[in-house]
């Protein structure tokens, strides 16, 4: 497919050499996540707001469960086990605290791993729990536990957010530029074979379609 | 569109946590709620007032009535996403106004929405005594 051609003109000496680290999937349930979620947030305490927010609610319970299938079926980077074997270097990582020579791009990877661990959690149990209260389906113990974990979301959110940007400032380096191209500068095979910009596609054609269903069709 | 900090809110969490429990405890009567709102008011309360005030749009585009109907003793439908929403007037839905903090999370909730303002204990007394006058 375009794929192919992709690939050719990447090689070709006027485009500085790059490699894929993330595929389209990742990147387009990645923003589709902090967009539903700023929007459920700020939408959580008006009723004039409640359809969006119910809306958005089960857009993040459908990108969390995507998430997680991605992460047993998608590219070996993106897996949960690749997740589960960064948590591993936990010890290995103290022990460098220790002896005061941790690695911080090690340090970085392990706490954001964390974080995306979290984040998707907290957005499950925020989104599960969100639709018993809209259903009215248990009691007060639910609305309580629907806001601890929109905040606990909050929080992981910008947890994230604050260690992307220091350890951007200490390597000089953008780390948050690889979750819009995919890509990181530098030579060498792709890290993520294929790209998957169809699924992406077909994913962010859902979303967008199940928006326009809830919030604008006409009843 | 009014957003709580989640510095504001964790002590809102954890008074809506401790009220609760006060309510297992002690659930209010719905009368006992009215003293109380006009005893904050230091005022007697009015149904007539009180009818008034939740049918009125107070300037913007919504009435209490938009979601729980003009009289509450049948069952409402959300204005934005039209689920329905059970009767309000205690004859009717005993459970009504028997949980001191539900009650103000709803008024609080509810009166931004409505008036973009929170209610007065007055209004809140007013609007209670003309729903404890309803019969079904």
């Amino acid at each position: 497919m375009n794929t192919a051609s992709a690939s050719r003109a990447e090689r070709s000496p006027a485009i500085p050499a790059s490699r894929r680290v993330v595929d389209a999937p990742t990147r387009v349930v990645h923003w589709l996540l902090a967009l539903s979620f700023i929007g459920a947030y700020l939408s959580g305490d008006s009723e004039r707001w409640r359809l969006l927010h119910v809306s958005l609610g089960y857009t993040i319970l459908g990108l969390v469960v995507h998430r997680v299938l991605w992460g047993l079926i998608g590219p070996r980077h993106t897996r949960l086990s690749a997740w589960a074997a960064k948590l591993r270097g936990t010890p290995d990582f103290l022990r460098s605290l220790r002896s005061g020579k941790p690695n911080p791009s090690a340090a970085q990877n392990l706490l954001n791993t964390l974080f995306a661990i979290l984040i998707l959690g907290f957005a499950l149990i925020a989104s599960i729990s969100g639709y018993a209260v809209y259903e009215e389906l248990g009691g007060d113990w639910l609305e309580e536990l629907h806001e601890l974990s929109s905040d606990g979301m909050l929080v992981m959110v910008l947890g994230h957010l604050l260690l992307i940007v220091t350890s951007s400032l200490l390597r000089r380096q953008n780390l948050a530029a690889r979750m819009f191209s995919g890509r990181l500068p530098g030579r060498g095979p792709d890290l993520i074979k294929r790209n998957h910009g169809a699924l992406a596609a077909l994913i962010l054609a859902v979303v967008l379609g199940f928006w326009f269903v809830q919030l604008l069709a006409p009843a | 569109m009014t957003r709580k900090s989640l510095f504001k809110h964790l002590p809102t969490t954890l008074f809506v946590a401790s009220t609760s429990l006060a309510a297992v405890v002690h659930a209010a009567a719905p009368t006992e709620l009215l003293a109380g709102y006009s005893g904050q008011a230091q005022a007697p309360s009015s149904a007539t007032r009180g009818q008034q005030f939740f049918t009125g749009t107070h300037g913007g585009d919504w009435s209490c009535s938009s979601c729980h109907g003009a009289v509450p003793t049948g069952g409402g439908k959300h204005a934005s996403t039209g689920k329905p929403i059970t009767a309000l007037a205690p004859a009717v839905n005993p459970e009504r106004f028997t949980d001191p903090a539900k009650v103000e999370k709803w008024f609080r909730r509810n009166c931004k929405d409505v008036l973009t303002r929170e209610c007065t204990a007055a209004e809140k007394a007013d609007v209670l005594a003309w729903l404890l006058s309803l019969k079904p």
